[in-house]
């Protein structure tokens, strides 16, 4: 046998094992899992690149494990939160509360001094008065005894003991329009140490993605269809990496009556659905500003909202009463219409 | 054709045939892995006798075998009968360039035989591009391994029948 | 005969297409799985004909024609087919790409999560 042949020979060898060892590289190639839960009154879907199963696995497990750990602190309907207690203490007294609960209260104060007020987390002694089940709403007085209520500023901070308290009786704290941003943040981090290279928390429509899909592409976020006939209905898709995206809709909870559409959208304002927006998308790398922020930007109205974008760079992406959109300058180049 | 050939070609095919049935006595546990030992007696007629002699041992092979294992005309059948003719159209064309060694041609033989089957299966069977388009790689890379094996037995069976004709003349 | 004798009677072409085809299937059977859809749901075909869509979420068995289909835990395989080379059979529990079974004519595909209308869309807001 020849040297020339002998070398072409070990060529072959080498691609030979080459092959073997990328198929089987392949074989442990990263896959996507996903697993439902509800948690925090709403489907929590987390979708993870891994490499086993098992590793999936554990990771998602301890993932639920602390969203359930976050919604017993921040629920608003479970008397034995961290929420529970302060609303419970209005007017009486300061509670002492966990660091989560008190770092997502005081961001949430934080956004609500940021957008003047449209976002509000005291907005719960107007928000208890709807109920968009049984298509129940209350009357204008009764509403307007609850605004000198709705009043973020009259939340006391007191960070030596990290303690909440509501100055005025009758107010109610609600971190429902931000818990969730927050909880898909929390579970980013929690999988990314766990070494998950990427993924997505969805805690319904507030959405956090990391890394990218196995094949290195962004992840596809696509937005709903406002009027859509059916949830899969899309009205434009996002390709994000390492973002949040959130949307705030008035066909999440509503009731129509009389040809008006009630939804779940309040202005703290006025303690009545929000007009001219049939939805608001904002993008964000943070999950806690864009779920604040998408329903900050929708009370605010159009000439409102859009001046804000402008003013602060946000991307966000807007379908307006009549069906027209609006995409931030900024989004153009990661949203594509439907 | 002398009639000493004839009976040359008549115990080819048996071997082709026997080859084929004793293939199907190995347990696979890889789906789709399939040796095509048979290819190695067509490889060797085609070298020693030609187009035509191949193409006779393949049809008879492929007859004879799908009436011993009862899929005479079944999907089976079909498919062998597609990626026997692909194979041995492609081998005689490749040998015709005069590059290839049996390595070669055993491997053209392999790789034309898996494509006959699975154009077969799609015009045929199941018009399902997508699916078959998703297990073609492994089948077409199980196909060189197998062609890899057959190939190295042609020279090697080449090799001994040589040194067979030359013992044969030497002796008075 | 040893097997260096052996190689050393194959020629270069010989050789040269040995690489270039292990190469070629080699890297597009590694590429391949890394594009197909995981999970989801998946579609029977029997002799170019949609039988069934069927959610892989839901674990199920069907029995079409002989051969019978199951369903567990996110995946997919042929239980029992009745042919003789029961290739559907050894080819086990997938949740990508297809199971084909010739003889009878059946496909079963996997498909992505969001069925057509949203295909490539990973969540929705």
């Amino acid at each position: 046998m020849n040297g020339k042949s002998s070398k072409l020979l070990a060529a072959a060898a080498i691609v030979f094992v080459l092959t073997i060892v990328f198929m089987l590289v392949s074989g442990v190639s990263p896959h996507i899992y996903k697993k439902s839960e509800i948690v925090m009154d709403t489907v929590v879907t987390l979708t993870v690149v891994a490499d086993s199963e098992k590793k999936a696995n554990e990771a998602i497990e301890a993932a639920f494990k602390e969203l359930r750990r976050l919604d017993r602190l921040l629920s608003f309907s479970d008397a034995g939160s961290d929420v529970s207690a302060i609303n419970k203490n209005a007017g009486q007294a300061a509670i002492k509360v966990s660091t989560d609960t008190y770092e997502l209260a005081k961001k949430a104060v934080e956004v609500s001094e940021l957008t003047g007020g449209a976002f509000d987390p005291a907005i719960g002694p107007a928000a208890v008065l709807w109920d968009f089940k049984n298509k129940k709403r209350p009357t204008g007085s009764e509403l307007k005894k609850t605004l000198p209520l709705l009043n973020y500023t009259h939340i006391v901070f007191n960070g030596n003991d990290t303690s909440i308290m509501l100055k005025d009786k009758g107010m109610l704290l609600d971190l429902g329009g931000i818990a969730k941003g927050y909880a898909a943040d929390r579970t980013v981090d929690l999988l990314r140490g766990a070494g998950i290279k990427a993924g997505i928390a969805a805690m319904a429509g507030d959405i956090r993605v990391w890394g990218t899909r196995p094949d290195g592409s962004p992840w596809r976020v696509g937005i709903r269809a406002p009027r859509g006939s059916t949830p899969e209905d899309l009205i434009a898709v996002l390709s994000l990496k390492d973002m949040a995206v959130s949307t705030s809709g008035d066909y999440e909870r509503f009731f129509i009556e009389d040809g008006i559409r009630y939804h779940h959208i309040l202005n703290p304002a006025t303690g009545q659905p929000a007009g001219d927006f049939q939805s608001v998308t904002v993008v964000n790398p943070q999950g806690v500003m864009t779920d604040a922020l998408s329903t900050a930007v929708f009370v605010m109205g159009r000439e409102k909202a859009l001046a804000f974008i402008e003013k602060t760079s946000l991307m966000a992406f807007l379908v307006f009463s009549d069906g027209t959109t609006f995409t931030s300058a900024n989004l153009r180049g990661l949203l594509e219409n439907r | 054709m002398q009639q000493r050939d004839k009976y040359r070609l008549a115990l080819l095919a048996a071997c082709a045939i026997a080859l084929h049935g004793f293939e199907r006595l190995i347990p696979t546990p890889i789906p789709w892995l399939r040796f095509g030992f048979a290819n190695i007696i067509t490889l060797i007629t085609l070298t020693l006798y030609g187009f035509n002699a191949a193409l006779t041992i393949t049809l008879i092979r492929i007859l004879i075998g799908s009436m011993v294992t009862g899929t005479f005309l079944g999907p089976p059948f079909v498919m062998s009968l597609v990626g026997g003719l692909f194979s041995v159209t492609a081998m005689w064309a490749a040998l015709r360039v005069r590059i290839f060694g049996a390595l070669g041609l055993s491997l053209i033989g392999a790789l034309f035989h898996n494509i006959g089957q699975l154009l077969a299966a799609y015009a045929v069977f199941i018009q399902n591009l997508r699916s078959i388009l998703i297990i073609a790689p492994v089948i077409l890379f199980l196909g060189t391994l197998t062609g890899v094996i057959n190939g190295l037995a042609v020279i090697f069976a080449m090799a001994h029948l040589k040194k067979l004709s030359q013992n044969v003349q030497n002796t008075p | 005969m040893k097997i260096a004798e052996l190689i050393g009677q194959t020629t270069l072409p010989d050789r040269a297409l040995l690489v270039l085809l292990l190469a070629v299937t080699g890297v597009s059977m590694a590429l391949v799985p890394l594009m197909l859809p995981h999970g989801g749901q998946i579609r029977i075909e029997v002799k170019n004909k949609l039988l069934y869509k069927l959610p892989l979420t839901e674990d199920k068995a069907i029995t079409i024609d002989g051969l019978t289909v199951e369903i567990k835990g996110g995946k997919v395989r042929v239980a029992e087919s009745g042919c003789p080379g029961r290739i559907c059979v050894k080819q086990g529990w997938i949740d990508s790409g297809a199971i084909i079974c010739l003889p009878k004519r059946v496909v079963i595909t996997v498909e992505g999560t969001s069925s057509k209308p949203n295909k490539g869309v990973d969540a929705t807001t």
